[in-house]
């Protein structure tokens, strides 16, 4: 290996930097990402090797440079060169870990054999992106949920389009507020509806985000302390969306879902698997407690999120019935295509005429009875007390008043 | 059947992962023109080996063998590497070597994009026997 002319150095910081993900890699890793406690980034850079290690070249970067370096703008060699620090660690390992010597070195020291080409723009994508949730939550002190954007339109490393992002945020919230309402609405505290009580375990606020694509990280608006063993009710809403995420692209999950939660839930699920579908995007969500030993997540993409807007298409379709009946058309508005229709044993109902109905609804006569075709679809998929029903007519039929 | 590194593939969850299978392949693969032994060892049982931190799909992946579908994919690959590396040869290989793999060689998976794929050996491959150098790289 070459000789170097920095200064050796006992005290240095590359021990307590956390790996986030490996820029470069083939047969083990070439250009990696890590980052201080400060949210920093670091890059090691694979230099040399000999018969007892393997050496290294470290520097901070700026966020601005390693994005410009991302998107090609500007070289590894423009890096090297141009630390914020002015200076560069060079690291012998032996393995993993293990900082056998580390040098300081100012740039112009770094050997000539070291340095990338003139020409080393970023052509890889990176790949084994890691967030350690487990130690952030334990610098929050506070269990944290990680909505891992892997990729999707404007989805980039540690960048990310705002409408995608700002969507993916919407929808996650609003779907984990409905779960702790379906789960918790039947218990209150003073002061607060049992609604409000309840959408409280399902609240988040954005704290920060990681690099890896693109990691927004969010903390439970409430914290709750229990007694070991217990789980806290932020958990369980949590768990309850992983669960979701999991089993509903099966039918039979689905269904299972249904029945266990009200119809909201199962809305706002639709909308996030169709935010998912529409911006194509693949997606891991992760929840860490201070005190867990790993992670618990499920991811999605868009072939798993088309299955379960699929499956909760099939489920309204499964609830869904038609039939023959008799009666009067109490009112009808011809632009919208709406009736009121009051059955021959009184039962008055609201819907709309099937655009593909034959039958000129200008022609219809409040005096005659018809004979219609009515298409019920229950909207509601699971146990809410009061479902809304869409019911559509068909087809129809005027009759005379010999048939009266 | 028995692979060349069982006692570490054991202590791996889902290694070698359910996609792979015996396959027979032209391979080309970066070897070092100087030493044949020092050519067809995984990267994990290198040593020292060029590692910051393993987690276990990458430690899978550590006790399989790289090789490529053909010689052009090979040397782009080393071309953009040696770019950002320049002594990248002194840990990939100065050259490119070409073989005939077998369905007794071990289990692979299929190609990706780049013509990269993995080979985890069965107890008793031995592939320097059956690849010759193409080219030098350097």
């Amino acid at each position: 290996m070459e000789l170097l002319a920095g200064q050796r150095i006992k005290i240095h910081p590359l021990a307590s930097l956390e790996r986030r993900s490996d820029l470069v890699y083939f047969d083990g890793p070439l250009l990696s990402l890590f980052e201080n406690a400060q949210g920093e980034p670091f890059l090691f850079v694979w230099a040399d090797v000999d018969a007892a290690a393997n050496r290294w070249i470290a520097f901070r970067v700026t966020p601005e440079q390693l994005s410009s370096f991302l998107r090609k703008r500007i070289t590894l060699r423009d890096l090297l060169l141009t630390p914020p620090d002015g200076y560069v660690f060079v690291s012998d390992m032996s393995g993993p870990g293990e900082f056998d010597s580390v040098w300081m070195l100012r740039v112009e020291d770094v050997p000539e054999a070291y340095l990338p080409a003139p020409d080393s723009y970023y052509e890889f994508e990176p790949t084994h992106s890691d967030v350690d949730l487990v130690a952030l939550a334990r610098q929050y002190h506070s269990p944290l949920l990680d909505l891992h954007l892997v990729r999707g339109k404007g989805i980039r490393f540690g960048t990310a389009d705002v409408t995608t992002l700002g969507s993916m945020l919407r929808s996650t919230g609003e779907l984990a507020e409905s779960i702790a309402i379906s789960l918790f609405a039947g218990q209150a505290v003073e002061g607060t509806t049992k609604r409000e009580h309840a959408r409280a375990y399902g609240q988040f606020e954005f704290v920060t985000q990681k690099a890896a694509s693109f990691s927004a990280i969010l903390r439970p608006l409430i914290t709750q302390q229990n007694f070991a063993g217990f789980a806290d009710r932020t958990s369980e809403v949590v768990d309850a969306m992983l669960g979701l995420l999991s089993a509903t692209p099966d039918y039979a999950g689905l269904k299972e879902a249904a029945g266990k939660h009200d119809d909201p839930v199962i809305r706002h699920l639709e909308v996030f698997a169709k935010e998912v579908q529409a911006r194509n995007i693949g997606i891991e969500v992760r929840w860490a407690l201070p005190t867990s030993d790993m992670p618990r997540s499920a991811k999605i993409d868009p072939h798993s999120s088309t299955r379960i807007v699929d499956n909760i298409n099939r489920l309204e379709h499964d609830e869904s019935e038609g039939f023959w009946t008799q009666g009067v058309f109490l009112a009808v508005d011809t632009k919208l295509r709406s009736y009121r229709f009051q059955s021959a044993a009184g039962r008055e109902s609201l819907g709309h005429f099937d655009p593909k109905l034959a039958y000129p609804i200008t022609n219809i006569s409040f005096k005659l009875q018809y004979r219609v075709y009515m298409n019920r679809r229950t909207a509601k998929v699971s146990g809410r007390s009061k479902p809304r029903i869409d019911e559509t007519i068909g087809e129809m039929d005027g009759l005379s008043e010999q048939n009266l | 059947m028995r692979y060349k590194y069982q006692a570490h593939l054991d202590s791996i969850a889902n290694c070698p992962m359910p996609h792979f299978a015996p396959r027979k392949a032209e391979a080309y693969r970066y070897v070092f023109s100087d030493s044949a032994e020092k050519s067809f060892l995984p990267v994990l049982a290198k040593n020292p080996n060029r590692a910051l931190n393993w987690n276990d799909v990458d430690r899978c992946s550590g006790w399989a063998l790289s090789f490529f579908t053909s010689a052009a994919t090979a040397r782009t690959l080393f071309e953009s590497l040696r770019r950002l590396n320049p002594r990248i040869h002194k840990s990939l290989g100065n050259g490119i070597a070409v073989g005939q793999l077998s369905s007794g060689d071990g289990v692979s998976c299929e190609a990706e994009r780049s013509g990269h794929f993995e080979l985890h050996e069965y107890d008793g491959t031995e592939l320097a026997s059956k690849f010759s150098l193409l080219e030098a790289l350097i």
